[in-house]
């Protein structure tokens, strides 16, 4: 006779347009018995947060592996071993922290690639006194309660999307050597409105936006923010206060995310894995 | 013998690619604008002209304005616009300060900007603070390398109050940037030929585009002159102190504030001559 292990999995919503809770226990995180379950809650949801589970490195490693494949950071020396990546404005654990600066304002990760990730998985290890929230929001929902006519104005428009520009977000003069730095990290254009093998569509906007193709800079910049501040509301966002232990997942091909400020000497620190992306952006 | 009356324009070279201390007394300045001449050709050179502690009340800042050219009215009549971050004094002073901490000449909305600005210190902040920074776009303009002129001289840019936005709220809301967009723009000629033959470059953050490159190009081009315009050899912070004035050049300079605390009182008096050359 199987003995069920008794096991916890409550789902509720966090906002009406945006996000889940599931409290659940480690066990069956780790199990993998969830994970179909998870995915699907994602990408319909956006946001799974996991309140106060407290994983361990180890274990937050090995439920990134129940979800998908296990993304490895970018230049970070890990040899291919899987490791978290720590998410901190502290210089003595993460030199180049000032590239995290960009962070504070809504984007997506994987602008500048074909195939950005699927997911990020955050757990929080170190809290600010104050401030360091994340918000999201749905751009998947965004999209579908645009007006029609919107829809057909701008489903068909490709977006010039360049790191050098969310960078200008905090350092609006920078030096000629630093611009040159921040455009060595590439370019890609992308579609406004992406077409989701599901058949769903999600706008893709962002701090690294920079230029909507055939169309003058005033009149892009006019739309882009328009389109941002649509995305943003409230109906369409979710702000997640950290408590230590909290993990929170997103599904990174149809949300933005961004940090709220917070004092970059008060030790938070925030524990990162990722899932490789699954589906091009088209 | 009225020779012996005859006075002389007394300055000094603070650095060699911008500004000037001028060592004149107040009575000196004010008789009958004797010095005006030599101060505007001073000042055309120099691109900033400073007036240590010359405590002018203000009407002796409206009269000494007022011998160099045009007096140029902001509000009604001519008097003295206060400049302060004191919610008091000015309501909108928070996104006033936020604007001004970044490189820019005033007027770029304008075919003709103003020719100068003339700002006097009441109230200083507290030192190390408040200091207002200025560029000599002359002097840039004039060390490039010909190979970098001829390919700057006839690029055109397109400047807008809006861009400025970005620089300190680059995330505004979709109501705030209608609201600067519906300020206009205009399209300006990136080197300034002016009359005398000097050259200058019109640049600071109402640049947004430079017409005919793409988006990659016309950031390296602005940020790229601007970084040069900035660098020490052609730049000029000066540290208030109590009835100081400083002139400049809006034609041939880009200034800017430098942070301080908005409760901590300092208060600043300016005057401005009306522009007497448009930028093309």
């Amino acid at each position: 006779m199987a003995t069920a292990v008794s096991s916890r999995w409550e789902v509720s919503d966090v906002a009406p347009k945006i996000g889940s809770a599931i409290h659940t226990d480690k066990e069956t995180l780790l199990s993998g018995a969830r994970a179909t379950e998870i995915r699907e809650i994602m990408e319909r949801r956006g946001v799974i947060v996991f309140p106060e589970i407290n994983l361990t490195d180890e274990e937050q490693i090995a439920f990134t592996h129940t979800l998908g494949t296990f993304a490895h950071e970018d230049g970070e020396g890990s040899g291919g071993k899987d490791t978290v990546y720590p998410i901190t404005m502290d210089t003595s654990i993460n030199p180049i922290a000032d590239y995290l600066k960009g962070a504070f304002y809504w984007h997506l990760d994987g602008t500048m690639s074909k195939k950005p990730i699927l997911a990020s998985i955050m757990s929080a290890r170190a809290l600010a006194p104050e401030g360091g929230e994340t918000d999201f929001c749905n751009t998947y929902a965004a999209w579908d309660e645009l007006p029609e006519d919107e829809k057909a104005a701008v489903e068909q428009l490709k977006v010039v999307h360049a790191t050098w520009r969310s960078q200008l977000y905090w350092k609006p003069e920078p030096t000629y050597q630093e611009l040159q730095q921040w455009m060595s990290r590439g370019r890609s254009v992308l579609p406004l409105v992406w077409k989701h093998r599901s058949g769903r569509k999600s706008l893709v906007l962002g701090a690294t936006a920079l230029q909507i193709e055939d169309m003058d800079f005033t009149q892009s910049e006019l739309l882009l923010v328009k389109l941002r501040d649509w995305a943003t509301q409230q109906q369409f966002s979710y702000r997640h206060t950290w408590k230590l232990g909290d993990m929170v997942i997103w599904d990174n091909t149809g949300t933005m995310h961004r940090a709220l400020p917070y004092d970059h000497k008060s030790g938070r620190l925030m524990h990162r894995t990722k899932l490789e992306g699954e589906e091009a952006f088209a | 013998m009225s020779v012996a009356t005859e006075i002389r324009l007394n300055a000094e070279d603070i650095k060699p690619g911008i500004g000037s201390r001028v060592l004149n007394t107040k009575e000196e300045l004010l008789r009958g604008g004797a010095l005006a001449g030599e101060i505007r050709e001073l000042l055309e050179a120099r691109g900033v002209l400073v007036f240590p502690k010359i405590d002018f009340s203000d009407a002796e800042q409206i009269a000494f304005t007022k011998t160099l050219g045009t007096f140029a009215a902001e509000g009604e009549g001519e008097a003295v616009t206060k400049i302060t971050l004191d919610v008091k004094e000015n309501p909108a002073a928070a996104e006033y300060l936020k604007g001004s901490l970044y490189w820019h000449i005033d007027g770029t909305r304008n075919d003709v900007p103003i020719l100068a600005s003339l700002l006097s210190c009441r109230v200083p902040s507290p030192k190390g603070t408040g200091n207002t920074g200025f560029s000599n776009t002359y002097s840039a303009y004039e060390a490039l390398s010909d190979e970098q002129k001829a390919a700057y001289d006839d690029l055109r840019v397109i400047h807008g109050p809006w861009a400025t936005l970005f620089y300190h709220d680059p995330e505004p809301s979709i109501a705030k940037l209608k609201g600067y967009q519906a300020i206009g723009e205009k399209e300006l000629p990136l080197v300034w030929a002016h009359r005398s033959g000097r050259k200058s470059l019109v640049i600071g953050n109402t640049a947004h585009t430079v017409i005919g490159k793409t988006p990659m190009e016309s950031a390296e081009i602005l940020v790229g002159l601007r970084d040069w315009a900035t660098t020490e050899a052609f730049t000029y912070s000066h540290e208030w102190s109590v009835g100081d004035l400083v002139i400049w050049d809006n034609t041939g300079t880009m200034h800017r504030a430098e942070a301080y605390d908005p409760t901590c009182g300092r208060m600043m008096h300016r005057t401005k001559l009306e522009g007497e050359e448009p930028f093309e």
